[in-house]
């Protein structure tokens, strides 16, 4: 039993019966004062339908919302994790351009992080489809769209041939451009799982 | 169609695939896994009428050039819908590398062949 049923229960029950006790007791104590003894059953429904939608609220509603809430909270978490490995995309480029020499291990490096990333991408697709399935299909592909563009740039074009030995200016904007670009995009997801 | 032949890229060919060509300078191109590997078994799967299961699990990250040296350059020999016909992708540990190679195969853009 959890904590709140087991205040309705111990406490709030018992209260109940004892204002009715005492209620009853006052009326033997005032002897002029009279009970109506005929029940509208309106006014009964009405109280009934009170004391539902008062216990509802605690249990059923703010539950839901919470859950909401802990499941939008989840989702953000993992794109978060995504930006600061996004980041660390970024920084072995910008990295290699302020050294002026781009190593095989620099290549290695981004491979390896970005094999981290779709990991994360991963595990963001399965908590979506499951949390908000009705949002899943286009904030998935949306993601997808923005990651696959970052990566290509940086797995598959000159970057990706042994004979990338530098970092030039033109391309360290391109990769800062692109990753701009990116963070922007997961950003403006963020903002939408807020409103989902 | 059954799956008749299985080819795990991390044990046949590497776990560190990188460039695109060979003339790119890189021992593990996906050139080279292409001509070596994938081109042969999927030559084959065709003339025997199954599928080739084709495993990139357990590699240390799959670069986009090496998914276009290899599958993009088989989709724009073959047209995409024979290659999908007799290969599967399997990718348990990461199943955005699946959909990666899926998407060159429909849509060989980043192959300059």
């Amino acid at each position: 039993m959890n904590f709140q049923s087991k205040i309705v229960l111990y406490i709030f029950i018992p209260i109940a019966f004892a204002l009715g006790i005492l209620v009853r007791k006052f009326s033997e104590i005032l002897p002029n004062s009279t009970f109506q003894t005929q029940i509208n059953i309106l006014d009964l429904a009405n109280l009934l339908v009170s004391l539902l939608i008062a216990f509802m609220i605690p249990f059923f509603v703010t539950k839901i919302i919470e859950d909401n809430r802990g499941v939008k909270a989840c989702l953000i978490d993992e794109l978060r994790d995504l930006l600061k490995i996004l980041i660390k995309i970024r920084d072995v480029v910008s990295n290699a351009h302020i050294n002026g020499s781009f190593k095989v291990a620099d290549r290695d490096n981004i491979i390896y992080t970005f094999d981290e990333a779709e990991l994360k991408v991963n595990s963001f697709q399965e908590q979506i489809r499951v949390g908000f399935p009705e949002k899943s299909k286009k904030t998935n592909n949306k993601l997808k769209a923005l990651f696959f563009e970052y990566q290509n740039l940086l797995t598959s074009r000159e970057i990706a041939t042994s004979t990338f030995k530098k970092v030039d200016d033109r391309f360290n904007r391109e990769n800062n451009t692109a990753h701009s670009k990116i963070e922007t995009g997961i950003k403006t997801i963020i903002q939408e799982i807020h409103k989902f | 169609m059954n799956i008749e032949d299985t080819l795990v890229v991390a044990k046949e060919f590497t776990d560190h695939p990188a460039a695109r060509y060979i003339a790119d300078g890189d021992e593990w191109s996906g050139e080279r896994f292409l001509n070596e590997l994938l081109l042969p078994r999927f030559t084959k799967a065709m003339e025997g009428g199954y599928i080739l299961l084709v495993d990139v699990d357990k590699m240390q990250g799959c670069p986009t050039s090496f998914i276009s040296g290899s599958f993009g350059v088989l989709s724009l020999q073959y047209g995409s819908k024979e290659v999908l016909k007799h290969i599967e992708i399997k990718s348990e540990d990461n199943p955005i590398r699946k959909e990666r190679i899926i998407q060159e195969i429909t849509d060989p853009t980043n192959t300059n062949p």
